[in-house]
C-alpha cells in the first residue's frame, strides 16, 4: 500500500513519525477550513434559500434564485461588462508589464531607483488611491483636464459619463497592477538560463525571433502563473468601482461584483446576491482550471 | 484518511446549515420586543406630589434619577452628520450628569446603513442606541430592531414628563418619525429641501430670486458660466445619497407621482405620467443645461463642497448644509448666500421632501434604559437649544421661535425653511423595506436621461422594472 511506504520511509529516517504529521498540518488545514471552505459552503446554502438581512423568515427555494439570474437581462449585461473589464486590463497589464520587465533586463540607468518607484502604486493601499484617482478624474477641478487643456484638447468627462467610466475605471487598474506583472515577469527572466539566447545571437536571430521563439516558450510556466494570478483579480475587483463611480453613471460600471453588493447590502436580498456570487465563482474556478491546462502547469 | 476528510467535510456542511438558519434566528425572538419591566409599566403618579417646580431647561430640576444607571457603559452607533458631531462634543456633559459613558462609533453615511445591518444581523455586540433613518426604517422594523419610545416617553420611572416636554417636539416631525403605530426614534434634526444662491452674483444680473421652476431653469442657465468654472445650478445627482428623494420633490411638486403605499402596505408605482417624465426631464436639464460637468457623480457632499469654494451659483438641498457654506473658515463664500423656499411649477402645490435624522434604541440593545437616558438627554432643551444655535437647525417647535436664533440664522433663512416645511410631504419617501431598490432604479434611470436618453421610454422602463420589485414585495 502505498500509504505504508511512506510511512516506512518516514519511519527509517526517524525523524518525523507518522502520526504526529497530522497533527502538524492540523493548524494550516483548520485554519483553510474555518477561512476558505466554510465561507464557501455558507455561500453555497444561502444560495438555495430566500434569506434576506432584514430577518425574514428564511425558506429553501431550490433554483429559484438562479432561473431568476439567469433570464434577467440585467446579469447578461453585468456579466459581460465584467468580462470586458477583465480582457481589457489583464491584456493591457500583461503586455506593458512583459515589455517594462524586458526593458528592465538591459541595463538601464538607476534601475533600482526606476524599479522601486514603479512598484508604488501595488503597495499602496487601492481605496486610497482610487481616491485620488476620482479627484484627479473631476472634470472641473481635476489635474487630468487641465493637462489636457495644456494640450488644447477640451475637458473630458472620464467617470462621470456612460461611455468613458468604465475605460477610467481599467486605466487606474492598469496603473495599479501592471507592477505586479512586471515584477514577476522581471524575477523570471533574471533566472533564465543565458546559453540559449546566446547561442540564438550567434545563429544570427533577431530580436523578435528571440523573443518568439526563445523567450516566450521558456517563460510560459511565469505566463499562466501571472495570467491566472491577474485574471481572478481582476473577476474580484470591486473597491476600485465602488469608489471611483459606484456602479454608475446609470448602470454603465455595474458589474457582478457590484451588484451583489448591491443585492446583498441595499436591496437585502442575501439568498439572490449568494447565488449571483456562486454563478461567479463557478465560473472563475472553470475559467482557471483551463488556464492551468491550456499551460501545462503543474501545481504540485 | 478518506473517510476522516468525508466526516469533516459533513461536519462542516452541518455547521454550515445551522448557520445559514441561525442568521434568522435573532429576528425571529426580537420581533416581539419584550422591553425591560421597569419600563413598561405606564406612567402612574408622574405629576402626583406638587414638588419644585420643573424647569424644562434645568436638568437638576427634573424628576428624573439622573445616577440611576451611574457607572454603567451603552454602546451608540452614529452616522457622521453635524448632528453627531455636535452630540460627541458633549459627551462628558452627559457623563458628568448621568455617570454613564458612550462608547461610540461615527461612520460616514455611505457606508452607516450597512454597518447598522451587519451589527443588527450579528447580534453579538449590538447598539443600544443609534441615528435612524426613514431610508432604512422600514428594512430596520421589519427585522424587528426598533424599539417603541411611547413606553419610555409614558414611563415616570425614567421621563419627567415637565422637564421632557415631548409637546415641544414640532408635530410635523413627530408625525414623521411615526411608523406602524410606533415611535421608532425621537427627530433631532430638521432637513428640509430650501433654495440656497449667491445674493452677490443674482444681484449682478438683475436676477430676482426664482420662485417657480422656470425661473429657477432660467436663473441657472443665467448664472452658468463654464469657462469661469461656475455652475448655474449644483445638487444631487450620484447614485446612492437620496437622490431620488430630492428628485421626488420636484416629481410631486410638478404634479407626478413615484410610489404609492396603501394602508395594507400594498405599494403602487406609476412614475411614467406625462407629469412624471416632465419631471424627469426639467430635473435632468438643470443639470445639463446649467449643472457641472460630471453632475451624476455629485452627491450632497460634492454640490456642498462646489457651493463653499464659490463655483456655484445655487444649489436646492436639505437647510442642514446652512453652517456649513456660512462657515467662514472652510467656506469662502459665507456672508453671501441667501435663502428661499422650495421652488413650485405655479399651478400644483409645492411638496418639498423633508427628513429627520432620529435617535433609536435597538430592541436588541442591553441597556435600553441608560440609552433612553442619552436619548432624553441628547433631546432635552437645553442640548437641542445648545446645538440649534450652533448649526441653525433643530426639530423642537421651542427653537425656531427662539429670539436668538431668529436673530442669529436671519429672517430670510428661517422663512425658507417653514415655508418648505409647511408644504413637506413624508410620503415622497417611500415606506417600503425594498425602498433603496425603486430608489437606484430611479436614479439610474436620471443618469440615462442626463446622457441623452429618451425620458419617456426610460421612465417606462424605470415604471416596469419598479413594478416588478413591488410584485415580488406584495
Amino acid at each position: 500500500m502505498k500509504r505504508s511506504k511512506i510511512s516506512e520511509k518516514w519511519r527509517g529516517n526517524n525523524i518525523y513519525p507518522n502520526r504526529y504529521a497530522v497533527l502538524y498540518i492540523l493548524p494550516a488545514v483548520l485554519f483553510m477550513i474555518c477561512l476558505c471552505l466554510f465561507p464557501v459552503l455558507v455561500l453555497i446554502a444561502n444560495s438555495f434559500t430566500d434569506l434576506t438581512m432584514v430577518g425574514k423568515e428564511v425558506h429553501f427555494v431550490g433554483l429559484q434564485n438562479f432561473k431568476e439570474i439567469l433570464s434577467s437581462q440585467d446579469f447578461y449585461r453585468q456579466f459581460g461588462l465584467t468580462l470586458l473589464y477583465v480582457a481589457a486590463s489583464v491584456l493591457a497589464e500583461m503586455v506593458l508589464g512583459f515589455f517594462l520587465a524586458l526593458f528592465f533586463q538591459v541595463s538601464v540607468p538607476f534601475k533600482r531607483l526606476a524599479r522601486t518607484l514603479m512598484i508604488l502604486p501595488m503597495v499602496a493601499t487601492p481605496v486610497a488611491m482610487c481616491f485620488l484617482w476620482s479627484i484627479m478624474y473631476n472634470p472641473k477641478m481635476g489635474i487630468l483636464n487641465y493637462l489636457l487643456s495644456l494640450f488644447g484638447i477640451g475637458p473630458q468627462p472620464w467617470v462621470s459619463s456612460p461611455a468613458t467610466a468604465i475605460w477610467s475605471i481599467i486605466l487606474v487598474d492598469i496603473w495599479m497592477n501592471t507592477p505586479f506583472v512586471f515584477l514577476i515577469f522581471s524575477s523570471g527572466m533574471t533566472a533564465l538560463p543565458q546559453d540559449p539566447f546566446e547561442a540564438a545571437i550567434v545563429d544570427g536571430a533577431g530580436f523578435w525571433t528571440l523573443i518568439r521563439s526563445i523567450l516566450l516558450p521558456t517563460i510560459k510556466p511565469v505566463f499562466t502563473v501571472v495570467l491566472m494570478f491577474r485574471v481572478i483579480d481582476a473577476f474580484k475587483v470591486f473597491d476600485l468601482i465602488y469608489v471611483l463611480t459606484g456602479g454608475g453613471p446609470g448602470n454603465a460600471t455595474e458589474t457582478v461584483n457590484i451588484a451583489v453588493y448591491f443585492s446583498a447590502f441595499r436591496y437585502y436580498k442575501m439568498g439572490h446576491a449568494s447565488a449571483m456570487a456562486l454563478i461567479m465563482y463557478i465560473f472563475v474556478f472553470l475559467l482557471s482550471v483551463a488556464v492551468v491546462k491550456k499551460g501545462k502547469l503543474s501545481l504540485a | 484518511m478518506k473517510k476522516y476528510l468525508a466526516l469533516l467535510l459533513a461536519g462542516v456542511m452541518l455547521l454550515s446549515y445551522g448557520c445559514a438558519s441561525g442568521s434568522g434566528e435573532p429576528a425571529a425572538s426580537s420581533s416581539v420586543p419584550t422591553g425591560e419591566s421597569s419600563s413598561a409599566e405606564p406612567a402612574q403618579n408622574a405629576q402626583s406630589a406638587p414638588q419644585a417646580e420643573t424647569d424644562p431647561y434645568d436638568f437638576s430640576s427634573a424628576k428624573v434619577d439622573w445616577k440611576k444607571f451611574d457607572g454603567g457603559q451603552i454602546r451608540a452607533m452614529l452616522c457622521k452628520h453635524w448632528f453627531s458631531d455636535a452630540i460627541v462634543a458633549r459627551l462628558e456633559e452627559f457623563q458628568a450628569l448621568t455617570g454613564i459613558s458612550v462608547n461610540y462609533e461615527q461612520i460616514p453615511e455611505s457606508d452607516y446603513a450597512n454597518k447598522l445591518l451587519i451589527e443588527f444581523n450579528s447580534g453579538a455586540n449590538p447598539p443600544d442606541v443609534f441615528m435612524e433613518n426613514y431610508a432604512w426604517l422600514p428594512a430596520h422594523f421589519s427585522g424587528g430592531w426598533n424599539q417603541d419610545l411611547k413606553a419610555y416617553i409614558e414611563n415616570a420611572g425614567l421621563t419627567d414628563p415637565d422637564f421632557f416636554n415631548f409637546d415641544d417636539f414640532m408635530p410635523s416631525a413627530i408625525n414623521y418619525c411615526e411608523y406602524k403605530d410606533t415611535l421608532p426614534g425621537l427627530p433631532v434634526t430638521g432637513e428640509w429641501q430650501i433654495l440656497y444662491y449667491r445674493k452677490d452674483l443674482l444681484e449682478q444680473k438683475g436676477i430676482a430670486v426664482p420662485k417657480t421652476f422656470q425661473e429657477l431653469h432660467d436663473a441657472a442657465v443665467k448664472l452658468n458660466d463654464p469657462q469661469n468654472s461656475m455652475s448655474g445650478f449644483v445638487s444631487r445627482l450620484k447614485r446612492g445619497v437620496g437622490t431620488a428623494h430630492v428628485f421626488g420633490g420636484y416629481l410631486y411638486s410638478m404634479g407626478g407621482e413615484w410610489i404609492t403605499v396603501q394602508d395594507d402596505g400594498s405599494a403602487t408605482v406609476n412614475v411614467n405620467t406625462p407629469e412624471g417624465v416632465k419631471a424627469a426631464e426639467y430635473y435632468t436639464s438643470l443639470f445639463k443645461d446649467a449643472g457641472p460637468m460630471g453632475a451624476v457623480n455629485y452627491g450632497w457632499s460634492e454640490a456642498v463642497a462646489e457651493m463653499q469654494s464659490g463655483k456655484a451659483a445655487m444649489m436646492i438641498d436639505a437647510n442642514g448644509f446652512r453652517g456649513q457654506v456660512e462657515d467662514p473658515e472652510t467656506s469662502a463664500v459665507a456672508g453671501k448666500i441667501g435663502y428661499a423656499p422650495f421652488p413650485s411649477d405655479g399651478v400644483h402645490p409645492a411638496k418639498v421632501h423633508l427628513n429627520h435624522w432620529m435617535l433609536g434604541l435597538s430592541s436588541l440593545g442591553k441597556n435600553k434604559d441608560a440609552g433612553w437616558y442619552f436619548l432624553q438627554w441628547a433631546t432635552s432643551l437645553p442640548v437641542a437649544e445648545a446645538i440649534a444655535l450652533e448649526n441653525g437647525n433643530g426639530a423642537r417647535s421651542s427653537i425656531w421661535e427662539n429670539e436668538d436664533f431668529i436673530a442669529r440664522y436671519g429672517q430670510d433663512y428661517i422663512e425658507a425653511c417653514q415655508k418648505s416645511a409647511d408644504c413637506s410631504e413624508r410620503y415622497i419617501v417611500p415606506q417600503i423595506v425594498e425602498q433603496q431598490e425603486v430608489m437606484d432604479i430611479i436614479e439610474s434611470g436620471l443618469h440615462e436621461i442626463y446622457g441623452g436618453a429618451d425620458a419617456q421610454t426610460v421612465m417606462d422602463e424605470v415604471q416596469a422594472k419598479s413594478q416588478a420589485v413591488l410584485q415580488q414585495m406584495n
